[in-house]
């Protein structure tokens, strides 16, 4: 049985400045439907790599509850403006917490 | 520069011996475009190039407008040659860089390896007009092909290019 825990390492800037690179995201994988403003794991639409993103929509499509997901550094992010919303099934956990590389 | 917390240096710690998954916060310009047929047919060019350069007629040497015609299309053939293998390896950089990913390379320990062979038969047909190393280019890139397509789920056929040089060429069996 999987860890209902898991931690990720972060790679990229397009969370910052929730969360940037090298950073580590303490994840759970219980959690009911993904809420907005929440921060998400999942696998990408485009290449199946794992991604960390926010969701800032929550719509309905053919009765499937979608999440738009962006990056907070929204210029500088690969994120449902180039692949659309996700679904439920591609959601892999909620990110808890971040420990940040440094603390300034 | 700040000092990490007690946490993070548990993490990094642990990182250290047994290596925590990425999570990609990407930050390139969001495309999402890429696909190896445009170096795959760079590579064709290459081959193409090579068989037109040795096959244009020799100029007589007493007849200086021969040798004037012979040295421009030999010349227009070499530039082309020089730009698509130069464009090969810039395709496949990008892709390599860009879309590929550690998952990947677990899945597909020998793809840095085709890389690397793309780049050295890539130089070594710009820089000699030698069929054995364009065709060498055009093999690895198509192993290439194949992997991109693979990581996408969508299988890919062979087939003989409908046009000269007509080389085996992969294609994503949509």
């Amino acid at each position: 049985m999987k860890s209902p825990i898991f931690v990720l390492k972060i790679s990229g800037n397009s969370m910052k400045p929730f969360a940037k690179d090298g950073d580590y995201a303490i994840s759970t994988r219980i959690f009911l439907s993904p809420r907005l403003g929440e921060v998400l794991i999942f696998r990408s639409p485009l290449d199946g790599v794992m991604m960390i993103k926010r969701v800032s929509r929550i719509y309905s499509e053919e009765g499937e509850e979608r999440y738009y997901v962006e990056g907070d550094n929204r210029m500088r992010s690969t994120d449902s403006k180039a692949f659309g919303g996700i679904s439920k099934k591609e959601v892999l956990g909620k990110v808890l917490f971040v420990s940040r590389k440094n603390v300034t | 520069m700040g000092e990490k917390d007690v946490l993070t240096r548990i993490m990094d710690r642990i990182d250290e011996s047994m290596k925590f998954d990425t999570a990609y916060a990407h930050c390139d310009f969001p495309c999402g475009i890429y696909d190896p047929h445009l170096a795959q047919l760079s590579a064709l060019t290459v081959v193409r190039m090579v068989d037109l350069i040795n096959n244009i007629p020799k100029p007589t040497a007493s007849k200086p407008e021969e040798i004037m015609d012979y040295s421009h299309d030999v010349a227009r053939a070499v530039d082309i040659k020089e730009k698509h293998g130069e464009l090969c390896k810039h395709e496949v950089r990008i892709i390599w860089g860009d879309y590929f990913k550690p998952d990947h390379l677990k899945a597909h320990p020998d793809l840095h390896e085709i890389v690397w062979n793309i780049m050295k038969y890539g130089s070594k047909a710009r820089q000699e007009p030698d069929r054995e190393a364009a065709m060498k280019l055009l093999n690895e890139v198509n192993k290439f092909a194949e992997i991109f397509w693979q990581t996408k789920g969508i299988k890919t056929k062979r087939a003989k290019a409908p046009y000269e040089p007509k080389e085996e060429m992969v294609y994503p069996d949509l």
